[in-house]
């Protein structure tokens, strides 16, 4: 099962932004989407959650565990999200309510998806926080008050709480320090495998991309021009854009891959 | 919220809304109590509330005893106050008005946040049609005068309180909605309203649980300016003739049937003058100390201390 996109096109106000993307993303697969800022990664994502921008028209087919999503009425879109797809999102200082507490902002898919009692509803959300690593005396607290490595971990536990079967990460490090960053992707990889769940990670980020999937595509200017298993992919790209990417990401991370092991190794998590 | 409890934490947590409420409701007020501004404004707001209240049951006179021998008289162990032009006790108008103020103030605010709230959803919709057309159309609307609307709603409705809460509400709502729109369009275009769709959430639910409580500042304090504008406001309409209907008591009656003589009886309109000012003095105050007071980001006591206890 999990996501299979065929010859997907989608165009802003007339522009196209992708254009005949293919990918697939199989149960217990962890598949990477890189490619530069402004390719069309988060678009892909948008499309599979149905949330474009209301000028967007979209083309082709997602199916989402066998289910055709292009196409279909809002609310019955609605009714996935959150549900048969989590998501994790890149800033998660800003993509968390800053009035809700931990404990809400994590009830808040079951709240939508699941008629379940509030002491059931507290329940799962504390065996969830307790799963992503978060104290129990977080549960009251507000998004301000945790460093950004704890506010990651509550996006996490949001995506995660109602076992959706695909979760999609959009470059969910980039705003982390290089020491959390390994951490949330050791955290988000054991508890993707665990739950035998399929994961679409979209970075810009080699090293973590390296270390997060098992297979990648690489995205341009809207299209697909490479994919191939991740570490095949890295040590040879086949083609010049992938190439430039590999060796700007080379040369820029891994200085920062070291120190981070050290860091590990020292400093311990917070 | 329906399933038998089963245990002690389940017990907790079903009757932990209602509780939470009432426990934030307490902080809140504790909060705005300890600030001077504060503590005016609910000693204010506390004492007109209550004074409305004993109106309805005991006033020092009645308000429809009238002596023509003793008309304009100076404040005296009697009148407190003094009285008005038909010899009428002015301490008791007033008290007898302020209920009706109460009445007036209540009403068009809830009707203005309503209203309001309404055209805030339309302003942030998804569909770019209606969230433009209401740009134009509330920019068009709120070049009419709130005199304007009260005049014209007089014809068919006559001078009544429905009048300057009709008017008033839809004033202060387009007023509402222009002010909160830029934090509104904020709210809506940020990650955690992203993060709540990508849930599931509908429209309503994003609007009411993610946007509405981050604007919150801002719709308490446009909320308690437009409270002390109605009061202003019924002493406006009320002296024009189509606010509160003659009989009926209020601090735009009284002040309309003495303003006349302000150069012979100055004092007969320097006591409804001085009450709609301090109402309307202690609304703005109370507005902001409840913006201050009542947000989680602002106010720490109101957020750590219920997870510590628990623990």
């Amino acid at each position: 099962m999990g996501v299979v996109i065929n010859d997907l096109n989608v165009a802003v106000s007339g522009t196209p932004i992708l254009d005949g993307v293919h990918l697939d993303v199989r149960d217990g697969q962890r598949v990477g989407l890189v490619g530069p800022s402004g390719s069309g990664k988060s678009m892909i994502s948008r499309a599979i959650m149905g949330l474009l921008p209301p000028t967007a028209t979209c083309t082709g087919s997602i199916a989402l565990n066998g289910r055709q999503l292009v196409g279909l009425p809002d609310a019955e879109l609605a009714a996935l999200r959150g549900a048969a797809v989590g998501m994790v999102f890149q800033n998660p200082g800003t993509a968390l309510n800053p009035l809700l507490t931990v404990g809400r902002q994590i009830a808040l898919p079951l709240e939508l998806h699941y008629d379940v009692s509030a002491g059931e509803r507290e329940e799962r959300v504390r065996a969830m926080m307790h799963k992503v690593g978060l104290a129990d005396d977080l549960y009251k607290r507000h998004p301000h008050e945790l460093s950004g490595g704890q506010q990651q971990r509550v996006g996490i536990a949001t995506a995660l709480i109602t076992s959706p079967r695909l979760i999609i990460a959009d470059e969910p490090t980039t705003a982390l320090d290089s020491m959390t960053q390994r951490h949330i992707v050791d955290l988000l990889v054991s508890l993707v495998d665990e739950a035998g769940a399929a994961l679409l990670f979209i970075t810009h980020d080699f090293s973590v991309l390296a270390h997060a999937t098992q297979y990648c595509y690489v995205l341009d200017a809207g299209h697909i021009v490479e994919q191939g298993r991740t570490s095949a992919l890295l040590d040879a790209p086949r083609t010049p854009q992938a190439s430039t990417l590999v060796s700007a990401a080379r040369a820029l991370t891994l200085h920062a891959d070291t120190t981070s092991t050290e860091g590990t190794s020292t400093g311990g998590r917070r | 919220m329906t399933d038998t409890p089963n245990n002690g934490t389940t017990t907790a947590s079903a009757t932990g809304a209602p509780r939470g409420f009432m426990r934030r409701a307490g902080v809140v007020i504790r909060t705005m109590w300890a600030r001077g501004t504060g503590r005016f404004a609910l000693i204010v707001l506390g004492a007109w509330i209550l004074v409305s209240l004993v109106s309805l049951v005991w006033t020092p006179h009645s308000i429809w005893q009238t002596n023509g021998y003793h008309v304009w008289a100076r404040p005296s162990a009697d009148h407190w106050l003094g009285t008005d032009g038909t010899g009428a006790d002015v301490f008791s108008w007033l008290m007898a008005g302020s209920r009706t103020n109460l009445l007036i103030v209540v009403l068009t605010v809830l009707f203005a946040a309503a209203f309001g709230l309404l055209l805030v959803a339309m302003l942030v919709s998804r569909h770019t049609a209606l969230a433009h057309g209401s740009v134009v159309a509330i920019d068009a609307l709120i070049s009419i005068p709130t005199v304007l609307i009260a005049l014209m709603l007089a014809v068919p409705l006559g001078a009544s309180v429905t009048v300057i809460v009709l008017a008033c509400g839809f004033g202060y709502g387009l007023n509402l909605a222009r002010v909160a729109r830029p934090s509104a369009m904020l709210a809506a275009r940020s990650m955690y309203v992203e993060s709540a769709r990508a849930n599931g959430a509908s429209a309503p639910r994003v609007f009411f649980t993610h946007i509405v409580p981050n604007i919150m500042p801002v719709l308490i304090v446009q909320c308690s300016l437009s409270a002390g504008t109605a009061v202003l406001a019924e002493a406006g309409l009320t002296y024009l003739g189509v606010g509160v209907p003659s009989g009926v008591p209020s601090w735009g009656h009284s002040l309309s049937t003495s303003v006349r003589f302000i150069n012979i009886y100055p004092l007969t309109v320097l006591w409804p003058g001085l009450i709609v000012t301090i109402a309307v003095v202690a609304l703005n105050l109370f507005g902001d100390a409840l913006r201050e007071a009542a947000d989680p980001l602002t106010n720490p006591r109101l957020r750590g201390a219920d997870g510590r206890r628990h623990q």
